[in-house]
């Protein structure tokens, strides 16, 4: 150290003292367990928003994004009705055979998504690009599992009048797995594991609060199959996994659950909660 | 929130809380039930307030996650009390000293020994830089160690935190011209062991 004076040295304890982005998003993502908050607004907006952003490039049979406001819906149909219209009279030219419903529908859909998608305003490609930094699945088999929840409601509807079942995912992963063979998928963009880790871990929460245990489950076991090794919120991770454990699992394995939780993170801050949910089963 | 409910949760408030003053600063715009939302904003305002603030008392590098989790805690349970009468910082930094406290009595207990801070430096993309950085931060630690709490409290919000002293006077409990009268004593003092140390380095 060659500075003498004191104000020098004050500056560089604040900067020795001053936290890390990790070390913010670490307690931000501890607290929102322990405290049970409400998952924040923005990712889940950014999670759906990205969604609709991988149907409008990659599935074209998907309806138009949730987040666009009517008036601008009204105005990319109205941009598309006369190619969507061609696009239909080629179609019933071709085939006869068909009924008219399906080949008219299908093309309008396709080509509103492919005009609406450059037009967004600003603000929702920004958070587009920043959820897909943030959580763009490993593979495509990934991509159902990191995108579920209620906001989804409208496409769960037409997946189920479209297959018949009860899995809205279903669709979208069929979908996007046809289309990714077509073009070849763009390449991920450099990412931190911590984003990811949080992305995982609050969906996971999410799922939980929502009585999805079996899909926080699948969330995190699918990240820790992409991302193997020790993370920043490990012990978080491990007792959101416990937690849906514990509610998925028979009256008598609760508690070696919990205990096994316990024994790796003795002084865990969850413990309390996974008492409440492991233990309150197995007494039952 | 109306007065008479909020009269009895200001009661519940430590009697640390109490002498600093900070018991009757209540946040004027958060009057209605804490929110989601507004917590996040709080947390993400003052987050980096308090972690300089627990590493400056002397909470172990190990600890301090637990610690700002705590404060944070206590900030979620209180926040609808705070009325904003005055600086949110020097409320905060009455959570702060309470849990960094706890945390040093449970560090003594298990009988370890309080890390220094700038351990992990190495986002510093200049080693010399790094050194520099945590030598400072190594010397500032000892040197408040040395210091009793109340004198540790004006450090910490006086030269590392740079709040105003009408701020900080009330935290101490003692009138605006003592104050001062302290922060001059101690910035002599914390010269004068920046000067011993330079002399004779460790």
């Amino acid at each position: 150290m060659t500075q003498h004076d004191p104000e020098a040295w004050l500056d560089l304890t604040r900067q020795a003292l001053a936290p890390r982005d990790a070390d913010h998003a670490r307690v931000l993502a501890a607290l929102e367990q322990r405290l049970d908050l409400p998952s924040n607004d923005v990712p889940s907006e950014l999670a759906c928003n990205q969604r609709q952003e991988l149907h409008s490039t990659h599935a074209p049979t998907s309806s138009l994004p949730l987040g666009i406001p009517s008036a601008f819906m009204r105005w990319a149909l109205s941009a598309v009705v006369p190619l969507a219209g061609a696009a239909a009279i080629g179609l019933f030219l071709t085939t006869r055979s068909a009924t008219p419903k399906a080949p008219v529908l299908r093309p309008a859909t396709k080509v509103a998504a492919a005009v609406t998608e450059p037009s967004l305003p600003d603000v929702l490609d920004k958070t587009i690009a920043q959820v897909k930094e943030a959580t763009e699945p490993k593979s495509p088999e990934a991509a159902p599992t990191v995108h579920p929840g209620k906001e989804k409601k409208p496409q769960r509807k037409k997946c189920r009048t479209a297959k018949g079942t009860e899995r809205p995912c279903t669709t979208i992963k069929s979908t996007e797995t046809a289309i990714a063979s077509e073009p070849p998928p763009p390449a991920a963009a450099p990412t931190s594991s911590l984003s990811k880790e949080l992305a995982a871990l609050r969906e996971a929460q999410r799922a939980l609060r929502e009585g999805q245990a079996a899909h926080a489950l699948s969330v995190l076991t699918s990240f820790e199959a992409a991302a193997p090794g020790p993370g920043a919120m490990q012990e978080e991770r491990h007792a959101a996994a416990t937690m849906a454990r514990c509610t998925l699992a028979q009256r008598g394995e609760t508690k070696q659950l919990y205990d096994e939780f316990m024994q790796r993170y003795p002084n865990s801050a969850y413990a309390a909660r996974l008492q409440r949910t492991c233990l309150s089963k197995s007494a039952r | 929130m109306s007065q008479s409910v909020r009269q009895p949760l200001i009661s519940q408030l430590s009697a640390a809380d109490e002498a600093s003053g900070v018991a009757r600063t209540v946040y004027a715009s958060r009057t209605s039930a804490t929110s989601a939302d507004t917590f996040r904003t709080f947390y993400s305002e003052h987050f980096a307030f308090v972690w300089r603030c627990l590493g400056a008392l002397g909470v172990p590098t190990a600890s301090q996650d637990d610690a700002a989790q705590e404060v944070f805690v206590v900030v979620h349970r209180r926040l609808p009390e705070f009325r904003g009468e005055s600086s949110v910082r020097t409320w905060l930094y009455g959570i702060v000293r309470n849990v960094a406290a706890n945390a040093r009595r449970s560090q003594r207990r298990k009988g370890g020994l309080a890390e220094l801070q700038g351990d992990e430096l190495s986002d510093q993309p200049d080693p010399l830089r790094n050194l520099e950085t945590r030598e400072a931060a190594d010397f500032v630690q000892r040197f408040l160690s040395q210091l009793d709490d109340e004198k540790r409290d004006l450090f910490v919000l006086a030269l590392v935190e740079q709040l105003s002293m009408p701020e900080i006077a009330p935290v101490l409990g003692v009138p605006l011209n003592t104050a001062y009268t302290r922060l001059r004593a101690l910035r002599l003092e914390f010269q004068s062991a920046l000067a011993q140390y330079r002399a004779v380095p460790p």
